[in-house]
């Protein structure tokens, strides 16, 4: 039996604006599982700290030997549900995963090892931030996929919100220790000359452009790969990209 | 709203192919929820520049009050546009703060929109791993304290409404045009980009992939070529805002 998550997700939802620290983020989430009649959850989330070596974050409510066993094997490049994920703004069922991935013999030995793990049935909100984040929000089930359909379908609504105050929620808690990279400020002498930059232009072309000289817009694209702290001006531009420091027009 | 509601509208939006079912759509989730008039704009990045962006409106909202916005450039003080660029959260209108509505400029752009009856609602931003940003808004000629109970029970259907509203979007502009031509990098061609983004030289990065270092510049050249752009800051840049690079 479980209660209808509608009220309870609003009241969640404003615990979680006030939620302070990480205890208190994993407390509701385990709140709104079991609200909304699922057995265990699992928020991850991929911080653009760098390209090669990116910042990841969990908040778990599955069991410690799948997660581990997960990591060793490198199940995220298998998982069907980081792909669709990765690629889509709507959840995924996990009985949605496609025929051609099911006959995948790696991917059929993945869901039969979580099975074992008592996920045997569930669903995957992704979410993409504005900073270019990604994460996932996991709410799964020991029950058959047949069992569990009006559980899931009940909870998507509730839960694909729960899960984009989830992800500022996060944001906001580790804001000093990962996030400082997104908070760098750049003036609008750097942005544009970094806009100008990505477009492809050279520093000659770009000084004629904002009407200043060369060595000026040298200047401006020094400090910004400073405020990065990037060394060069092509890992100044994709940062800025990735973090959305710079983005296109808003005309 | 029932669940069996909630179903048969996203069926519904999902089903869609042309913009007329969209708006179609739309308009049903408003009349489920009472609103009035509803507004999706979409800024997608266009495939040859990251400067020009391409606008996407569908909505209910009336034309002069649209082009008044754009023509005034309304854009960059409106409260609901500052909050969405940065959140992935809903936002209701009453939460614009008493420090925006001291700002006289704020104030005066809110009566504007009041005569053109949008006196209350809400806004979903939508960010996409494709680079693309979008807001959703649902609006009501109804003032703030009317229509707070409406709004929040709206909420959390609207927000799942706007992500699959956005997705069905891409793939009906996709089909349509070509701006948003899918381009795919071959996992070398990824690979040097990203190496090379990373701050490693040419050579580095050939020793790295364990391939010569004219092949990393080959698949470099190609990558510009796929991407049309000319220089590699481009084609990093490009290849971040349409999300084919991610760490």
């Amino acid at each position: 039996m479980h209660i209808t998550p509608g009220k309870n997700c609003h009241e969640l939802v404003d615990l979680l604006i006030k939620a302070k620290t990480v205890e208190e983020i994993h407390s509701l989430c385990a709140d709104f599982c079991e609200y909304s009649g699922f057995d265990r959850f699992l928020y991850g989330a991929r911080i653009p700290t760098s390209f090669v070596k990116p910042y990841f974050i969990f908040i778990s409510g599955y069991p410690n030997e799948w997660r581990t066993r997960y990591t060793v094997k490198g199940y995220m490049a298998v998982d069907p549900t980081v792909s669709h994920c990765a690629t889509h703004l709507t959840p995924i069922s996990w009985d949605q995963v496609r025929p051609q991935e099911n006959s995948d013999e790696q991917i059929r030995m993945f869901m039969g090892e979580a099975r074992e793990f008592g996920l045997n049935s569930g669903v995957s909100f992704p979410i993409h931030s504005a900073q270019g984040e990604f994460a996932m929000l996991n709410l799964a089930s020991t029950k058959s996929h047949a069992q569990a359909k009006p559980t899931i379908q009940e909870a998507l609504p509730y839960a694909s919100l729960f899960s984009a105050y989830l992800h500022e929620a996060v944001r906001r808690v580790f804001e000093h220790q990962v996030l400082s990279l997104s908070r760098v400020h750049l003036t609008d002498r750097e942005k544009q000359c970094l806009l100008w930059s990505a477009e492809g232009k050279t520093t000659w072309e770009t000084s004629h452009i904002l009407g200043v000289s060369e060595r000026t817009v040298v200047f401006h694209l020094q400090n910004a790969a400073g405020k990065l702290k990037v060394v060069k001006r092509q890992q100044a531009v994709a940062r800025a990209v990735s973090l959305g420091l710079i983005s296109p027009q808003l005309e | 709203m029932t669940p069996a509601n909630c179903h048969e509208l996203i069926e519904s939006l999902s089903k869609a192919r042309t913009v007329e079912e969209i708006h179609a759509a739309c308009s049903a989730l408003c009349n489920q929820f009472s609103f009035d008039q509803f507004q999706y704009v979409a800024r997608f990045p266009a495939a040859a520049s990251i400067i020009k962006p391409r606008y996407i409106f569908i909505g209910s909202y009336q034309d002069e009050w649209r082009t008044r916005y754009f023509a005034r450039g309304y854009m960059s003080i409106d409260p609901v546009v500052n909050h969405c660029v940065s959140h992935l959260t809903p936002y209701s209108w009453e939460q614009i703060t008493s420090l925006e509505r001291d700002d006289k400029i704020v104030r005066d752009f809110m009566g504007e929109a009041r005569e053109f009856s949008l006196n209350s609602g809400v806004s979903f931003p939508v960010h996409s791993p494709q680079g693309e940003f979008a807001i959703f808004s649902a609006a009501s000629n109804l003032d703030r304290e009317q229509v707070k109970a409406q709004i929040l029970e709206a909420i959390p259907f609207t927000h799942m409404f706007t992500a699959c509203l956005h997705e069905n979007v891409r793939k009906i502009f996709q089909q349509r045009e070509i701006p948003l031509k899918e381009v795919s990098l071959a996992e070398q061609e990824r690979e040097s980009l990203l190496w090379v983004t990373n701050g490693k030289t040419t050579w580095d990065t050939s020793e790295i992939l364990g391939v010569s270092e004219n092949t990393v510049i080959s698949h470099l050249q190609h990558t510009c070529e796929k991407l049309n752009v000319y220089s590699p800051e481009q084609a990093m840049a490009r290849a971040v805002s349409l999300g084919l690079i991610t760490p």
